[in-house]
Order: structure tokens, then sequence, then C-alpha cells
């Protein structure tokens, strides 16, 4: 009975064994507001700056104005990322799904982006998450200066 | 006392075996690859070259080429090259199992479409993929349509994919659309050529539809099951929101001359995806990964000195 025991213990001790040590990573969260409103949908992406070792990448989407990531798609710490925004709206759409549209032509849907390329892929905001600090970050974008549209 | 030992043991061991069953689909998941790698093996052994990833929205996808290697050459002779894949009848409730990760509880069902959809995918490269309305040129150089990591979408990138795509018409750019085996520089154990995705299923969410160009691929862009979103063409802005948790999807934006996407690897198998390489070997790869070893495989001539082993 007793080495049942101990077989237990040791069942207990090696079961999880398994995992690989992963780098480790903290949560972020934050507000995003697009011309001092809450920017109401997109997406938010960070991504390490060239030569960061390991490279990162990882994001979520922006809702009401709020993202969080949670550890495991967090950042590493001290690392610094570069942040990229997104916001695709609808302009027009179409009812028909696109089994229907044989046109090959034709665009189901009509969409565009609300955040301005400086804050796309040309974006120069960055953030360095620690391991001290609270890690929420707040980005204030304008939409105006936006020669494109 | 005893019996409560044996309880013990026995609340350990089952789920260990419902660990083996999704063992057991994982190991048909990599099957599956294999055939599909080898098909493409002997396809580039017949034509002398892979096949295409896509030709516009017409003259099919990688995965119809690929049909006679894998012993569908019935469906493939009656395909329709002339129209685009929904014209196809032979398409209609067609579901290609080799073509299906068992992992994906899905049935191969979108929404109330009658095409169905599958989950291997061929890699176009470490970046995302730019696809153009009319002839092909040059991405611009801004980001209205999402550029949305600072990478460059495809094309004119000096990194190479194994599969290309063409203009949304057909028309072919001045490179060529498909790929040797001489112009793998980096070493077909060092590419990747095949990996998978999730089906979308609902109406809106296309992934998995390998018989269409927008669909039919991945990049490695992203690590595999990222919590970045894939970015779909033919999508609406307002479906971004609605999807599973775990494969978050967004929609390209129509605002310039074409199409930008992103879809990374993704699968239901706990903790990575099953990956083909251009040698015919397949790999389990850990969402983990280091992203600059991911991006390295998903390029063919990038000359970088990470490594898959």
């Amino acid at each position: 009975m007793k080495h049942l025991f101990f077989l237990f213990l040791l069942l207990l001790i090696i079961s999880g064994c398994n995992t690989n040590n992963p780098q480790e990573r903290i949560p972020i969260r934050g507000e995003v507001t697009l011309d001092g409103k809450p920017l109401e949908h997109g997406e938010i992406l960070f991504s390490s700056i060239a030569g960061s070792t390991p490279a990162v990448s990882t994001g979520s989407f922006i809702k009401n104005g709020t993202f969080s990531l949670p550890a495991k798609q967090g950042l590493i710490p001290d690392q610094t990322y570069s942040v990229h925004f997104r916001s695709i709206e609808t302009i027009q759409g179409v009812q028909e799904e696109i089994e229907e549209i044989k046109n090959q032509t034709r665009i189901p849907y009509k969409t565009r982006n609300l955040i301005p390329p400086k804050y796309g892929a040309k974006s120069t905001e960055t953030v360095t998450a620690t391991k001290k600090s609270p890690n929420v970050f707040q980005f204030n974008l304008t939409s105006e200066s936006d020669k494109l549209k | 006392m005893v019996i409560a030992i044996i309880g013990v043991l026995i609340a350990l061991l089952l789920p260990a075996v419902q660990a083996a069953r999704e063992a057991a689909r994982r190991m048909q998941c990599t099957n599956n690859q294999k055939q599909i790698v080898l098909a493409m093996h002997n396809y580039h052994d017949v034509q002398q070259s892979f096949p295409w990833g896509a030709r516009g929205t017409i003259n099919s996808t990688w995965a119809v080429q690929v049909l006679p290697f894998i012993e569908k050459n019935q469906i493939f002779t009656e395909y329709d090259f002339n129209v685009i894949y929904i014209s196809n009848t032979i398409l209609q409730r067609l579901v290609v199992s080799t073509y299906t990760c068992p992992s994906d509880g899905n049935q191969n069902i979108r929404g109330t479409a009658t095409i169905r959809i599958h989950n291997y995918v061929a890699c176009m490269g470490r970046e995302g993929i730019y696809y153009p309305y009319g002839t092909p040129r040059n991405p611009p150089n801004d980001d209205r349509n999402g550029l949305i990591d600072g990478v460059v979408f495809g094309r004119e990138s000096q990194y190479r994919a194994m599969f290309h795509i063409s203009s949304i018409s057909g028309s072919v750019a001045a490179y060529p659309l498909v790929t040797t085996f001489a112009d793998i520089t980096d070493g077909t154990s060092n590419t990747v050529a095949l990996s998978e995705t999730i089906q979308g299923g609902s109406t809106n969410d296309t992934r998995g539809l390998i018989w269409l160009g927008t669909s039919c691929y991945f990049t490695t862009n992203q690590t595999p099951n990222t919590m970045v979103a894939d970015i779909e063409a033919n999508a609406a802005a307002e479906s971004n929101h609605i999807r599973h948790p775990l494969t978050p999807m967004s929609t390209s934006s129509t605002d310039g001359d074409g199409y930008y996407m992103r879809i990374s690897a993704r699968s239901w198998h706990v903790g990575g995806v099953n990956a083909g390489l251009a040698d015919g070997s397949i790999r389990f790869i850990p969402d983990q990964i280091n992203l600059d070893i991911w991006r390295a495989a998903g390029s063919t001539n990038g000359g970088e000195i990470y490594s898959l082993h």
C-alpha cells in the first residue's frame, strides 16, 4: 500500500514535466482614442523592433477604446515594441454572399481603414513593458494631416 | 482506501486516453500533409515546376492542380478552368478527406454555402499578400489598406515564396508564377510548403475555402495560432468581432487597388500546427517557435541563417 502512494506521488511530480520553458511574458492593457473619442473597434499590433531576440509579434482587438493582452500573449519585459493600429469599417456592403458573386471583378464589400498611415506601417509609436510598472498604456491618435483622404 | 487510489488512478488515466485520441488525429493530419507534399513532388516531376498558388479567381488554385496526384483525377478532369470555382458543380458538397484535418470538428461546412471547406493551405511567403484587382503592379507605398505591421506585402519583397498568387483578373506579373526545386536556394529542408488553417465555418469567414485564391494560402508572418487576427478579403468589417476568440479574423480594406491579406497557420492540435516542408518531411511547429525562424522558413531565397532543425 505504501509504495502505491509513492507511485502516486511520483506520478504527481513527473506529470507536467514536459513543458518547455517559454520566455517570460507580461500582460498589458490600455486605451486607444481616435480624435479624442474611444476607438470603437480595431486592432492593435505589437512587433519587436528589428534586431530584438527573440522576435515577437502579438496583438489583440480593440473594443470600445480598450485592449488587453493576457500574459500568454503579452510582451517580453524590457524589450521595445513598435505599435501599429488598424480599424476597418464597412462603407458599402451588399447582402449577397460571395458565392453569388460570379463576376470576378466585383467587390462584395467596400471597406476603409479609419487609422491614418502614421499609426499603421509608418507608426513611430513604441512601448516598453517592465516588470514593475502596471503596464497600462494610453494611445491618443489623431486623424488630422491625413493627406490620403 | 484501495478503491480511492484506484479512483485517483482512473481519473489520471481517462484524460490521457482522450489525449491519445488527439495524438492519433494529429498523426492522421501528418499523413494527409505528407500525401499532399508528395503529390506536389510528383506534380513537379510531370510539369517541371510546383503548382501555382492561385491564378486569379478563375483558373483554380494549387488544390485543384494537385488533385490528379492524390488519386482524384475524376474531379480534375471534370473541373472547368474557364469559370470561377463556384460555377464548378463538381465542387458542390465535395469533401476531399486528404485535404481535411481530422482534429477540426467543423465538418467542412461553411454557413449555407454549398462549397465545402478544408484545412491544408500552401505557403505564400513570410509577409502578407497583396492581391490587386487589375494588372499586377507594385503595391502602393502607403498603408491605407491596413499594412499593419511594417512588413512588405508580397510581390516586391526581396523574399520569394514557394507559392504565388496572380492578380484577381488572372493576369500574371513579370515574375514567374511557379517555383521549381532550383528556386529553393534556402534548401528544401528549410522551407515550408504546406501547413493548416482552421475552418472558418461562418459564411463571412472564408478560411479553409482552398478552391478560392484569397484563402488557399497561409504566410509565416505571424507564429502559429497567433492572437493577431487573420486579414481576409471579401468580408464585412462587422464580422470581425463575432469570431471564436481563439481564431481571430479581420477584413482587408478595399480602399485602394487591391486586397492586403494575411492568414496565419492555425490548427486545433494542442500547442502548434503541422507543417510540410518542401523536402517532403512533416514537422510539428510549436506555437512558441521563434518568429525569426518561422519567417525564415516561409521564404525560399532569403538566405537566413536560421534552420528549423
